[in-house]
């Protein structure tokens, strides 16, 4: 296998002009930054977002002057670029190649964003098919003003209600694999269940006894930046707190919790950069994609930190096969 | 249409009391629609007899093609009836009779995608997702009662005569071999480093554990084996621990 370290990065901020020197030379490109910047770059074979937060190579900066600029790996045959409305969405994976991979980026609040969070650990070919991707944003000044887009550069088509994927073959010899840096695990607390899946809870089971999650998470002054954490045979998976309403009893998510796993509020993690460093791995192949969490960004304060290694944008929301919260992802090319 | 009741009731291999009431021909559809009941009780003399129950609402399921029409049966059948046995009636809050059932699970397990089996059996991508649903979720059974205990016995007999893992061109162990039942049961730990084993593990456990029908846990089953031999050149690690065993 062959290995580097994972300083081998296939992506950087850059500004308009290199952005558009860089289309026009050729190549694929994942692309994220400030709408009005994306509708200055020239036709080419990119997919892009909007968000203004990023971890750069000199830190993590807010800025609508730049873009995050990825070369995606293209080693086998061409890549295709694609919509996919509510219908369609369920076909992400099982439309990727035999061999490679999928990008996707998803408008937050759409109804995409939310069919995906829901019900992709049953789409066909869901964990055979690498399928890495994140969630649009924008300014959290611009809330209630401005809307999460995705753009596909072939067409130059901004979309808010689609998702869009860039699906990419390897040639044999090369193989992609997903992997996540989760630095919360679970802590010490009670255990958590839900009777269904969504993106709010009232009712769940604390330690097994019949409860409202509203009235356990304020009555116990629980610090709601910590997300819920489950153990997937070993991967700690979060869902963040979106907003608790203790007088209507319910607490809203950002990404589902599911009714058939067992969560836990995560143990804090008191200096994000040390620890992030030390979960690094020591080696993998070239970095083909990686993104990171704007919760994390703004409560680990990484505004001006620099965080090695895994640059990209801080986004509503990681998807490493599903929808994941306040975690790194990022996809690399092995064999 | 020379088609009459008793006809179309011997194509649909209904027996007694069960008959046909009615059906309706869509030829620029090429659809036909049946509607099922129990045969109306004559009493001697030309004296009608009582209903022995209240029929129940009626039922609909799409079930298998009449040379190459599209069937739907409607089924009245008294709220007590027992239609678990019935090749053309199916569980009450799903789309397929239990023939088509079986149809669509053999396409499943021929690996067959969702998009080919829709266009094999013309059956709509929502109606086929909602059966996939059902099936993860445990909520309907494809096996014949009768094939239950055969293959109990089969497992058991296969449990006592197993070969140790023997390893396939790609290293991966036959999906015959019986580390599939157990790592799929959680009767089995392997320590796991590629992420997409950890999830995909975690949520075949969970399903397996409402799932009781057997050819739908074969059918889980086969799904992780088919994910080791996808993704073999990642596995080394955990395929090495399938090994040792």
């Amino acid at each position: 296998m062959t290995t580097q370290h994972p300083s081998a990065l296939s992506g950087r901020m850059m500004g308009l002009s290199e952005a558009t020197a860089l289309i026009r030379a050729g190549g694929h490109y994942s692309i994220a930054g400030d709408e009005a910047l994306l509708r200055q770059l020239p036709r080419g074979h990119w997919i892009g977002g909007t968000i203004p937060y990023f971890m750069g190579q000199d830190g993590g900066v807010t800025t609508r002057d730049q873009l995050y600029v990825a070369a995606v790996p293209v080693l086998g045959g061409a890549p295709e670029i694609r919509f996919y409305d509510p219908i369609s969405l369920e076909r992400v994976c099982a439309d990727g190649p035999d061999n490679g991979f999928s990008i996707i980026v998803m408008p937050a609040f759409s109804a995409v964003h939310s069919l995906f969070a829901r019900n992709a650990p049953g789409y066909e070919d869901m964990y055979i098919k690498p399928l890495v991707g994140w969630i649009s944003g924008i300014h959290l000044a611009d809330l209630g003003r401005a809307s999460p887009l995705v753009v596909n550069g072939e067409t130059l088509e901004f979309d808010g209600e689609r998702a869009l994927v860039m699906h990419v073959p390897l040639p044999e010899t090369k193989y992609a694999q997903i992997d996540i840096i989760n630095l919360f695990t679970q802590g010490e607390g009670d255990r958590i269940r839900f009777p269904a899946k969504g993106f709010s809870a009232s009712d769940c089971l604390i330690n097994d006894q019949p409860g409202n999650f509203a009235q356990y998470v304020a009555s116990r002054a629980i610090d709601t930046k910590l997300p819920l954490v489950a153990d997937y045979s070993g991967a700690m998976i979060n869902v963040s707190i979106k907003a608790v309403d203790a007088a209507k009893g319910t607490v809203d998510f950002y990404a589902p919790v599911f009714d058939d796993i067992e969560y836990r509020f995560a143990a804090p993690v008191p200096d994000y950069v040390s620890a992030f460093h030390a979960s690094l791995p020591a080696q993998t192949g070239p970095i083909g994609f990686s993104c990171n969490c704007v919760l994390n960004y703004l409560y680990s304060e990484l505004e001006g930190k620099r965080v090695p290694a895994m640059l990209g944008p801080m986004t509503f929301g990681e998807v490493a096969y599903q929808l994941l919260n306040q975690t790194l992802v990022y996809l690399t090319i092995e064999g | 249409m020379a088609l009459d009741k008793a006809l179309l009731g011997r194509l649909l291999q209904l027996n007694e009391p069960w008959t046909v009431r009615d059906f309706r021909f869509d030829p620029g559809a090429r659809r036909v629609d049946a509607w099922i009941g129990l045969e109306v009780q004559r009493g001697w003399f030309g004296l009608g007899r009582k209903q022995a129950d209240q029929e129940g609402a009626e039922r609909v399921w799409r079930h298998i093609d009449l040379a190459g029409w599209r069937c739907h049966l409607h089924v009245l059948a008294p709220a007590s009836a027992d239609l678990s046995a019935l090749p053309w009636a199916g569980p009450a809050d799903m789309p397929f009779s239990q023939a088509l059932s079986k149809q669509v699970f053999a396409l499943f397990n021929e690996g067959v995608s969702l998009n080919g089996i829709c266009a094999i059996t013309g059956i709509p991508l929502q109606e086929l997702w909602k059966f996939k649903f059902a099936l993860d979720q445990g909520k309907t059974a494809i096996t014949d009662p009768a094939r239950v205990a055969a293959a109990a016995q089969a497992a058991v007999a296969g449990d006592a005569a197993a070969p140790a893992s023997a390893a396939s061109d790609d290293d991966v162990p036959d999906v015959a071999d019986p580390v599939w039942l157990q790592l799929i049961e959680g009767r089995r730990d392997i320590d796991i480093r590629a992420l997409s084993l950890k999830l995909l593990m975690t949520r075949l456990r969970s399903q397996m554990e409402v799932i009781t029908d057997d050819e739908v846990r074969m059918l889980k089953l086969r799904e992780l084996h088919r994910y080791f031999v996808k993704n073999a050149r990642m596995l080394g690690h955990e395929l090495a621990q399938l090994r040792t065993h």
